[in-house]
């Protein structure tokens, strides 16, 4: 091989090695970019949002948790717990009334029943739709009669 | 009296057509960003009647293209673009002796990489200075100007590579036949 090819092999390396350099650089520039900017927006996110954990409690010994739930800010728990859940609800004067969630009611002697927690679970007085959730508040659904 | 095989009035005709043909197709492909083949006829002409003409050639394409165009104009970056231009044709003139290149169909991958390494340097420098004249860092500019320049490249790598054998092949038939 001559001495020019040796020059024109080099040039070309050359080349790849600018046009991968560049590309290397401006790639790891645009990922520090999009973690930031993910990051900004979480934080801005956070600030109009809140997390609430969610129990739904079947009543046959079977329980799921929801834990951080991210609901908008003074979102009902009617409206969270159709984040986590399927509800069956019906509108009543008083306010809502759920008749199944994820499929399971129907039982004439049982009812979804909700409480909060604060010093102790308890007893929701007011129907679904009209209590206002806030950040760390934890909600419980339970499937039960009243013994 | 001739000059590089050319009349001056001859010269002065070949300048005003490939002056004409990079500007129209510089309109032509004004969608495409930084894809071009005015770098390439600036180059040929460098080549075939050497750097001044090259040179002028660049700086009446910009003087045309960098003031009639729906992108604005600025002085400093004008005079940016006009000087990047320059340098494709002195290195058309400058290289014409190493180069050597034949005339023809067949692609010379040598002109590939002249065409890449000039429009490097070209783009460097006039993001550079166009990072000063919009008042932005330079370490941005040239960042976020990447994919651009890369597309410069590349595209002036293949036309360069591709193009500049039959364009001179086309030309010196062209001129062999008038004379």
């Amino acid at each position: 091989m001559s001495d020019s090819a040796y020059k024109w092999a080099a040039a070309l390396l050359l080349c790849t090695t600018l046009a991968a350099g560049a590309a290397a650089v401006y790639l790891n520039n645009r990922v520090n970019a999009l973690e930031a900017e993910y990051e900004r927006t979480l934080g801005e996110l956070e600030e109009f949002t809140a997390t609430v954990d969610v129990k739904i409690d079947y009543g046959n010994g079977t329980a799921a948790w929801y834990n951080d739930t991210r609901i908008g800010a003074g979102e009902s728990l009617l409206n969270a717990t159709l984040r986590v859940a399927d509800l069956d609800y019906t509108m009543y004067e008083f306010g809502v009334f759920v008749n199944t969630v994820n499929g399971v009611g129907g039982d004439p002697d049982k009812y979804w029943l909700w409480s909060y927690i604060d010093d102790g679970w308890q007893p929701g007085m007011v129907g679904a739709d009209q209590w206002r959730l806030h950040d760390g508040d934890t909600v419980a659904w339970t499937y039960t009669g009243f013994s | 009296m001739k000059e590089n095989g050319l009349t001056p009035a001859r010269k002065a005709s070949m300048l005003a057509v490939m002056a004409a043909a990079a500007i129209a197709t510089n309109y032509l492909l004004i969608g495409v960003v930084n894809v071009k083949f005015m770098d390439l006829i600036v180059f040929t002409g460098g080549y075939l009647y050497g750097s001044g003409f090259g040179a002028t050639l660049g700086v009446l394409i910009w003087l045309v293209y960098g003031t009639l165009n729906p992108f604005g104009v600025n002085l400093v970056t004008l005079a940016a673009t006009i000087t990047g231009e320059v340098l494709y044709g002195v290195a058309g003139g400058v290289l014409r002796g190493g180069l050597k290149v034949k005339p023809g169909w067949g692609p010379d991958l040598r002109l590939g990489v002249a065409g890449f390494l000039l429009t490097f340097v070209y783009d460097v420098f006039t993001n550079v200075v166009s990072a000063y004249v919009a008042g932005i860092p330079v370490s941005v500019a040239l960042i976020s100007g990447v994919p651009f320049a890369l597309m410069h490249e590349l595209s002036n790598a293949v036309f360069f590579a591709v193009g500049l054998p039959p364009l001179l092949q086309a030309i010196g038939r062209t001129m062999n036949i008038d004379e």
